[in-house]
């Protein structure tokens, strides 16, 4: 039955010119925008998202996961051939990428960077199509008060992994909910946080926040140091390749450890790809012979974190489409995609919108092909791309941020909440403050919401009806857990180091 | 006597991460007190109503800022006491990311402003004009401080712009119906 509605799912995409030359500029506007210092593939996503909106739901989840999957192998291009890595997740590979394009191998870690890439997406594929709708099936079964506790938990979880400290994730992230607030109260039509001002009457939507937090910021960040050119690649790099199939063959180990870990970290949500690629970097270290030979320009030190870096997506999709909980920041604006053509992701996607869920798994597949096949033709120009000047595609960035806010419902409301955003992901930045938490604040906030009042009014106003529920108090008791551990870790160093002190004789 | 005293760039963020935290709980608690309907809702039948939720998580903002602001002001004041820094502070000096000065953020400033009035320039001129005059000086002024050529960063800009905007046009008013 799956394999059947994928096939179609597949074979209908297949056949479609228009869908298959969508999906194509999508890989193509992915890897070009995942090569460019500076962008990376949250960002990318953000900016294109508006350009989806007048699509039908199949062909916009088409577009937008080749965007997603391509960025993912285009963040090594910059890490490869510049050192510098053009995602975040891409920022391992650059130890022993760089290397290997100054030895004159630039082409062969470019290879084998976006083969990894691929084989690692499929396996993340894989594991999503198997575990998503097992994992759905049980999450059928949940009920008002364990979604209110997957809420607090995803929120929890996802402030935990952003960069600084939880509880100053999490506190962004509590202003995320207040924006979710922001409107009218779906079941009494009270306004909250409106100001008597009719911009704030219509909410706040995700997505002027996702282009305001993570493509005008991300702008705003960059604006000053724009006059520094990237270094200069000849474009001889990537002309000349002595790779032979077989060598690539021989590096499978390295590849399915590097999906497997991928593939797993990223399903835990918050933990990411930047994770992920790190706990493979460091276990190719350990397994292999020559250790020595990392950061030299080892070939294992290139495939395994690629693997990672893009069997993660598939891990990352998992918590999303199963829970409606994005596994980070990316998945975040994917879900805003999702939202805006009416789909909550969650267990009920699988049961009302099975092909829904069919084209997600088909456009995956078709986007790690093209991710494959444009990655190869566009080799040899890759170095083209990496000479745009950063500055205009600082300011044709900014401009696409305040068309495509407009876009979303023609409202130029919107322009000013995205720009509102805008500042304040910048502010943020400034106070080294996470800003995701944000974007995962205003998603989780009605969910957690509707849910929270839902389970008090079914045990007629007491909260004793989440003491009934092991999975919620589990998932509280796993919160409050996470959000203590980086006030009580340093106390419980201190005192096994007193202890230690205590046994030294002096 | 810790090393956490000496950190004056650390306490000046402690000291605005509270203030933003308490300004947002402060204007939220503001808005929803100044609202009957909303303080009507708490405690009115089985439905917690809408303000609860709202309630709790001001709260735990301003709970947390204030704790964060506190946290800044006694680092600012350990500080001051001892009259700058000591032996101590220079281990934590080096890892300590020290602000960008305020020119830095001029750009950034001056981007936002110039977007935040070009809605209105649309509504007066319509989308290309308007695109153009906002995205032509930009790239003109960029693309000087990056070659220091006048004639060239004027030729580029003005091409380079308008090729931008005629894409934006193009992709946007023209194939998606966007009523610009």
């Amino acid at each position: 039955m799956l394999i059947e509605s994928f096939m179609s799912a597949l074979i209908e995409t297949l056949l479609s010119p228009w869908g298959l030359l969508l999906a194509a500029l999508g890989a193509l506007l992915g890897i070009i925008l995942g090569a460019l210092p500076g962008v990376s593939s949250t960002m990318a996503l953000a900016i294109l998202l508006p350009l989806s909106f007048s699509m039908d739901a199949h062909l916009a989840i088409l577009f937008l996961l080749c965007v997603f999957v391509a960025s993912v192998y285009g963040g090594s291009i910059s890490a490869i051939l510049i050192n510098i890595p053009g995602t975040p997740g891409a920022i391992v590979t650059q130890l022993d990428g760089h290397p290997m394009a100054k030895a004159g191998k630039a082409r062969e870690a470019l290879v084998y960077a976006l083969v990894a890439s691929t084989v690692g997406g499929a396996f993340g594929l894989g594991l999503l199509v198997m575990t998503a709708p097992l994992l759905a099936t049980v999450a059928m079964s949940f009920r008002s008060p364990e979604f209110a506790a997957v809420a607090v938990f995803g929120l929890v979880l996802l402030a935990y992994a952003s960069p600084g400290t939880t509880v100053r994730g999490l506190l962004v992230g509590a202003i995320g909910l207040i924006c979710g607030m922001v409107g009218f109260d779906t079941l009494t039509d009270v306004p909250r946080f409106t100001f008597d001002t009719r911009t704030l009457q219509g909410g706040v939507e995700l997505v002027p926040l996702c282009v305001g937090l993570f493509g005008l910021a991300e702008v705003l960040k960059h604006l000053h140091a724009s006059h520094q050119a990237a270094p200069a690649v000849s474009i001889q790099a990537t002309q000349r390749s002595q790779l032979k199939v077989r060598a690539l063959l021989k590096r499978w180990k390295s590849m399915l450890r590097g999906s497997l870990i991928g593939a797993f970290v990223g399903a835990i949500p918050a933990a990411g790809s930047a994770i992920a690629v790190a706990i493979a970097y460091a276990q190719e270290v350990r397994f292999s012979k020559h250790p020595e030979q990392f950061g030299q320009g080892a070939v294992e030190g290139v495939v395994a974190p690629e693997a990672a870096n893009s069997s993660s997506i598939g891990g990352t999709m998992i918590p999303m489409m199963t829970l409606g909980v994005p596994g980070d920041a990316i998945t975040a604006v994917l879900m805003g995609s999702l939202l805006i053509h009416g789909l909550r992701p969650g267990p009920m996607l699988f049961a009302e919108n099975p092909h829904i869920v069919s084209s997600i798994y088909a456009g995956f597949f078709i986007a790690l092909l093209l991710t494959l096949i444009i990655g190869l033709l566009l080799m040899r120009w890759l170095p083209l791309i990496l000479r745009i000047p950063s500055h205009v595609l600082l300011i044709g960035i900014a401009l696409l941020c305040v068309v495509g806010a407009y876009a979303i419902r023609n409202s130029m409301a919107d322009v000013y909440i995205m720009l509102f955003f805008g500042a304040l992901g910048y502010l943020l930045h400034l106070l080294s403050l996470p800003s995701a938490p944000l974007a995962f604040g205003l998603i989780l906030g009605p969910l957690l919401e509707e849910n929270l009042r839902r389970s008090l009014i079914l045990g007629r106003g007491s909260w004793d009806i989440f003491l009934h529920s092991p999975i919620a108090m589990s998932l509280f008791a796993l919160s409050i857990f996470a959000t203590a551990l980086p006030l009580l870790a340093p106390l419980w160093v201190r005192l096994k180091s007193d202890l230690q002190r205590m046994k030294v004789p002096f | 006597m810790t090393t956490l005293a000496f950190r004056p760039v650390a306490a000046w963020r402690d000291m605005a991460c509270g203030t933003l935290f308490c300004g947002f709980a402060l204007v939220g608690l503001v808005s929803v007190a100044n609202s009957p309907a909303l303080m009507n809702s708490l405690g009115q039948g089985l439905d917690p109503g809408p303000a609860l939720l709202p309630l709790v998580t001001l709260g735990l903002l301003l709970t947390g800022g204030t704790l964060i602001l506190a946290k800044g002001a006694w680092r600012w004041v350990q500080h001051t006491r001892n009259h700058g820094p000591t032996i101590a502070s220079t281990l934590p000096a080096v890892a300590e990311r020290s602000p960008p000065a305020i020119s830095q953020h001029l750009h950034a400033a001056a981007l936002l402003g110039t977007l935040a009035l070009l809605p209105n320039i649309v509504q007066w001129l319509g989308f290309f004009p308007a695109a153009l005059s906002v995205a032509t000086p930009w790239l003109v002024w960029l693309g000087y401080r990056r070659t220091r050529r006048f004639a060239q960063a004027v030729l580029l800009g003005c091409l380079i712009s308008s090729l931008l905007c005629l894409s934006l046009y193009l992709i946007f008013i023209t194939l998606l119906d966007v009523p610009l």
